[in-house]
């Protein structure tokens, strides 16, 4: 059996070299876990990682709680949650409380305002790299069209705009039937074999 | 208190309703600055690229940098407490069904119309970021929309909303980007020396 230490290292440590979020998550998920431990095979990475996009929260909490609750239940689930979050907490909370006492220098002022330009920049790559498997069709368009107006003009809370999505796409896809294959799931599976390739 | 118990509340709600990632809970961070004096606009650009450059998920990041600036290692603890505690309960529910959750239609359907609305809420955090880092931070009120009458008139008037500086490194960052694929970090820590050079 796994011990809740081992979930708690493992997770830590795939946390402390995943740079830049959930996406970058996977080939290394997939070397840890699959690979290196054998706790899961291939295809239950591919499920647990993809319910993780499909539901709300980071992706690299869910897919940690899952994978934790899978092997221990909810004191696995929790282990697994806790060592993905420490590096973040230290990590955080050192250059947080470093940037209080040097943030009236100069120096510092003029890189962080040469960073934030780079931001929106950074921000406009990422939405490229979704758009093609987050908006499929003429309607995926409009919704998100819908989603920006109302948000830019109407300054309604996120909340508004999910929950209206929700209904929407129940309303919009009934009566349809439902696709057996999942397609993230297919499109993840094209991620690890790119970096696989690469090594 | 009353703090500790607002960060965990904002910072739940906020995972409970980002579907997508890290870049989803940016949204919230607006709405949290709209609502709260313990979180300053000015500062989500910065809050931003420190969690894209450092280890872990960009939301946990996000929420701990937010808390610990509002009230210390407390605040800390509330605000990741509170980002992860939905994640934690959902998955509870989803791990009994998970090998049949991703075949539920009601599920792929919600998913085909949240993910274009997650890109639209995105693009408005984009937006917002942009109309800071590139306008200018004196106006000249010399120069108005109403007084437009020709060509020269126009540049003149973007000149005068706009930073320069910023529109070329702007500029700069989306052509190297379409170009080549690096990692996040090396643009930041480009558009850092950028910023310390030509003193931005």
């Amino acid at each position: 059996m796994i011990s809740l230490l081992d979930l708690y290292i493992t997770f830590l440590k795939i946390s402390s070299v995943t740079f830049g979020g959930g996406y970058a998550m996977l080939p290394i998920l997939h070397k840890e876990l699959v690979e290196r431990k054998k706790w899961v095979d291939t295809d239950d990475l591919l499920n647990y990682y993809a319910i993780g996009q499909c539901t709300p929260g980071p992706i690299a909490i869910n897919t940690s709680t899952l994978i934790g609750y899978q092997k221990r239940k909810l004191p696995g689930a929790i282990a697994a949650t806790a060592g993905y979050v420490t590096p973040s907490f230290i990590i955080i909370i050192i250059i947080a409380s470093v940037l209080q006492d040097i943030s009236h220098l100069e120096i510092v002022n003029n890189a962080f305002g040469g960073i934030r330009v780079a931001v929106p920049a950074l921000i406009i790559m990422a939405i490229a790299k979704l758009w093609k498997s987050s908006i499929k069709d003429g309607e995926g368009f409009l919704i998100f069209l819908g989603s920006f107006a109302i948000s830019i003009f109407l300054n309604l809370s996120p909340i508004y705009v999910i929950i209206g999505a929700i209904i929407l796409g129940l309303i919009m896809k009934r009566g349809e039937v439902p696709s057996k294959s999942c397609e993230i799931k297919s499109e993840n599976s094209e991620k690890i074999s790119q970096t696989q390739k690469k090594d | 208190m009353s703090i500790l118990f607002e960060l965990f509340f904002e910072f739940f709600k906020a995972g409970l309703f980002s579907v997508g990632g890290g870049l989803a809970t940016l949204p919230f961070l607006y709405e949290m600055s709209y609502k709260y004096m313990w979180l300053a606009a000015e500062i989500i650009p910065d809050l931003i690229a420190i969690s894209e450059s450092t280890p872990g998920a960009l939301g946990v990041n996000a929420a701990t940098y937010v808390g610990w600036n509002a009230a210390g290692l407390p605040g800390a603890t509330a605000a990741t407490l509170g980002l992860v505690t939905p994640s934690v309960i959902i998955m509870l529910f989803v791990a009994r069904s998970y090998d049949t959750f991703l075949q539920k239609k009601y599920i792929q359907d919600i998913f085909y119309a949240i993910r274009p609305a997650v890109i639209g809420l995105i693009a408005v955090v984009a937006w917002n970021l942009l109309k800071i880092s590139l306008s200018s931070e004196n106006v000249n009120s010399n120069v108005s929309l109403s007084n437009i009458l020709s060509m020269s008139d126009i540049v003149s008037y973007l000149i005068s909303i706009l930073d320069i500086k910023a529109v070329i490194l702007f500029g700069i960052i989306m052509l190297v980007m379409r170009k080549i694929e690096i990692h996040p970090l090396y643009y930041i820590l480009g558009s850092a020396l950028i910023g310390i050079i030509f003193k931005f």
